[in-house]
């Protein structure tokens, strides 16, 4: 390691019920690629966040260049000469290139931006880094690789000498990231500092100096990538807590419920989202979708349910093609569902725990007649499920917003397993939950199982997809580039989780 | 064929654009910031009044430049009471129609009290109005037309504000914040007092806007002052139909101002004359109707932004 640029200790972080970072320290030398590797919710991004003055931590130390430091927003960041660029871009879409890279430091004079200076100080810039770019172009009409670029340009205007890379290559095409790795050379060989988070092993292997692993807050390691292969890293970024014990009764799938073949979707960023995958889930079997976020999740659960169109092969439930139904003819087929997002599109938050019950099931005979509601059903429907599925509540009048988040998640898994569905399509079903409410909810998926209907759960919570699943599918980029039986070993989930394909 | 009809119509629908024309680039450059100002009313009858009452109290010293003081307090109580308005919605974070419905009800209330205080509960006595820069005659007999120096400011507003928003520091922030707050605050700028500024700055224009009515085009401020609300609403919508585009939005204002000319110019008689009062209203909706499928309007418009 060069002289050391940057040095993290005993950086600690808690948001409520839920430790971040636990005493992390990251050394990052002057003039290197620093990897940060790990999985969701590792905390790499609390640990830049952090750095760049967005959160503030609880404890711990921050020195540059062997001074310690304070950082209480992205201004003082800034001012050390630290830039970063987010995974969500934060350009203005209808400013031009040029004008969002010199927002906020723009060189004028009597208050009259300085066009000329501002656009020699662009290029030169854009000399230095190699990244190409029309400077006229409005930032809405950039493709999104592009928009990457600006941000950097835009770091770099403000004399980033540090600069914080936060899962760069999620947005990007592989070309895209060829080009993006040039760039950090050249910025690297220009003597500044880049730190590059990511989960990608190809990636970390391919660019860094040196790499820090990172799983549930704290570090695991740090190396030096040539001492590093796919098999440490998958090991370390992965890890395993206690396995959880769940009443598995014998695994005997059946009938075939819901087939997908060649699927394929576009990404709101226009990129290809899903990229011709195909699968089935039976009755009788819990069939997990492991992933990082963002590898065509979303998309995957959207397109069965009708919330998203397709744009290729075929989704059957049972031998019915349910491509271009609604959503509200694919419930009616015996679909459970439980989104990705309670507080979004699995309830509405002001309303109460009884009106949040019947949510969809509205239609049905049993609540309404004529258009009008009947409230004592509704009332004892909603009272049967509460007692039914442990939701600790003040009564069934509370507004949902007022639950905890694991009583929210009881609400709509107890809505979705009351109707009985065949088929329950559980997207991040424990996301966010404390321990108990976890298991609890976990517990029902197995129940589910055992009572002989199917489950599809996708989540990116790599434990819960190896203690649920019969069947493990890898999606990476769209594809599934690997499926795996239950018992399968975490080295093996670690690297097709990395995008590494079996051997 | 006798074109006086047409002259005319030019003519008293120039001078109706007026009003219209510079508060809607006051609010133009509001709503660029993301502040949807719907207190536009008050905003222009409030400084209408302040105008007619520094012009009449500043009368005796003056004589007829006491016109120009008129315009000078309005565009201070224009940019104050904006300037309240926004911080109420940007650092107090008062939803911003509320607030702005709540001016509009200030300023009937407050004209009306100070009105009765101070003057005839039937209107102010009639001041001097701005000295027109120069007259036409002899487009048509009898007939001379007076260009006022609002009416110039009219024509040359759009072009300032076009620089000023592209071309300045603060005009290249208010569009920033308009758009992608959080983006903006990440690149250092403060959004809530870029905001303010910008209310303020559109205060100043809409307050010009309410003293045309009461020292240019009027030498009085009458109560229930429903003469600004014409225009003031009318501009609202002239923002929406110009695109937010300054050139745009003072073609709008003109035609709105047109519209608005044909009953008394056609000499319609009464019973058609209803319709023909209506028609500046349609004219709004159906402008409204066709721009606003395809108007990009700032993406944070109306839009409030907490710090986090």
């Amino acid at each position: 390691m060069n002289e050391t640029m940057l040095r993290m200790a005993g950086i600690r972080k808690t948001f409520p019920g839920v430790v971040a970072l636990d005493g992390v320290d990251l050394t990052v030398g002057q003039g290197e690629v620093m990897g940060i590797l790990g999985e969701n919710g590792a905390g790499k991004s609390t640990l830049m966040n952090i750095l760049y003055g967005l959160y503030t931590m609880d404890a711990g130390t921050i020195e540059m260049q062997g001074k310690k430091v304070h950082i209480r927003n992205s201004a003082d960041a800034i001012g050390l000469g630290l830039g970063m660029v987010h995974q969500a871009f934060t350009l203005v879409p209808n400013l031009t290139v040029m004008e969002n890279i010199i927002l906020g430091s723009e060189p004028s004079r009597a208050g009259v931006v300085d066009r000329g200076r501002a656009r020699a100080q662009v290029l030169a810039l854009v000399k230095q880094v190699g990244l190409d770019i029309d400077l006229d172009t409005m930032a809405e009409d950039l493709p999104t690789g592009f928009k990457q670029r600006v941000e950097i340009l835009k770091a770099l205007h403000r004399g980033a000498k540090v600069l914080i890379l936060d899962e760069p290559t999620a947005v990007l095409t592989p070309i895209e990231a060829e080009e993006l790795f040039k760039s950090v050379r050249r910025l690297t060989q220009g003597g500044s500092t880049v730190i590059f988070i990511t989960h990608k092993l190809k990636e970390v292997m391919a660019i860094t100096n040196r790499i820090t692993i990172m799983r549930r807050g704290k570090v695991v390691t740090t190396l030096d990538t040539k001492d590093a292969n796919f098999d440490v890293l998958a090991n370390a970024m992965v890890g395993r807590q206690v396995q959880r014990k769940f009443n598995f009764g014998p695994y005997k799938p059946g009938e075939l419920l819901l087939q997908v073949e060649g699927l394929r979707a576009a990404s709101k960023h226009k990129t290809e989202a899903l990229d011709g995958l195909s699968f089935s889930v039976n009755a009788g079997e819990i069939v997990g979708v492991a992933g990082v976020e963002g590898n065509g999740q979303t998309e995957l659960v959207e397109c069965i349910m009708g919330l998203m169109k397709p744009t290729g092969g075929a989704i059957r439930l049972g031998t019915k093609l349910i491509n271009k139904l609604p959503t509200s003819e694919v419930l009616k087929l015996s679909v459970g569902h439980v989104p990705e997002d309670r507080a979004l599109n699995g309830l509405i938050l002001d309303f109460s725990v009884a009106e949040n019950v019947v949510l969809g099931a509205t239609e049905s005979t049993d609540f309404s007649r004529r258009g009008v509601m009947a409230p004592r059903k509704i009332r004892d429907f909603a009272r049967k499920i509460v007692k039914l599925f442990n939701v600790s509540a003040a009564g069934i009048d509370v507004k949902a917003r007022n639950l905890s988040g694991g009583n929210q998640q009881k609400i709509i898994v107890g809505r979705e397993l009351a109707g009985q569905p065949h088929l329950l399509i559980a997207h991040q079903p424990t996301r966010g939950l404390d321990v108990a409410s976890t298991e609890y909810i976990q517990s029902l998926l197995v129940d589910s199982r055992n009572a002989g209907r199917g489950v599809l759960l996708v989540s990116a919570d790599f434990d819960e997809i190896l203690d649920l699943s019969d069947r493990i599918l890898v999606l990476y980029e769209g594809k599934i580039i690997g499926e795996l039986n239950r018992g399968a070993g975490i080295g093996e989930l670690g690297r097709l989780l990395g995008g590494i394909a079996a051997k | 064929m006798d074109l006086t009809w047409l002259i005319l119509l030019a003519a008293f629908g120039l001078e109706n654009a007026v009003p219209i024309g510079l508060a809607a680039q006051g609010e133009l450059i509001t709503e660029k910031s993301g502040i949807l100002n719907i207190g536009i009313y008050g905003g222009m009858a409030i400084p209408a009044f302040a105008a007619a009452a520094a012009d009449l109290a500043f009368g005796p010293v003056l004589g007829g430049g006491s016109a120009y003081m008129g315009l000078l307090a309005a565009m201070a109580t224009g940019a104050g009471l904006n300037f309240v308005f926004a911080y109420l919605s940007t650092k107090i974070h008062i939803d911003q129609v509320i607030a702005g419905i709540g001016i509009n009800i200030f300023a009937v209330g407050i004209t009306a009290v100070f009105l009765q205080r101070y003057y005839t509960v039937d209107g102010t006595p009639n001041g001097n109005t701005v000295a027109p820069l120069f007259s036409i005659t002899g487009l048509a007999q009898n007939l001379r037309i007076s260009i006022s120096p609002l009416m110039a400011a009219m024509f040359l507003l759009p072009i300032l504000v076009y620089l000023f928003l592209g071309r300045t520091k603060l005009g290249l922030h208010i569009r920033a914040v308009g758009e992608n707050p959080k983006a903006a605050e990440a690149a250092g700028v403060d959004v809530a007092w870029v905001r303010i500024a910008a209310t303020a700055i559109g205060g100043m224009l809409l307050g010009l806007g309410g003293a045309y009515l009461t020292v240019d085009f009027n030498p009085n401020f009458v109560p229930d002052y429903a003469q600004a609300i014409f225009p003031a609403f009318i501009a609202l919508a002239a923002v929406i139909a110009g695109g937010w585009k300054p050139g745009y939005v003072l073609a709008v204002s003109i035609l709105f101002g047109v519209t608005e000319a044909l009953r008394p110019v056609l000499a319609v008689s009464s019973a058609q004359g209803y319709l023909f009062t209506t028609l500046p209203y349609i004219v709004t909706v159906i402008v409204l109707g066709i721009a606003s499928k395809r108007l990009r309007p700032p993406a944070a418009l109306a839009l409030p932004y907490k710090k986090e």
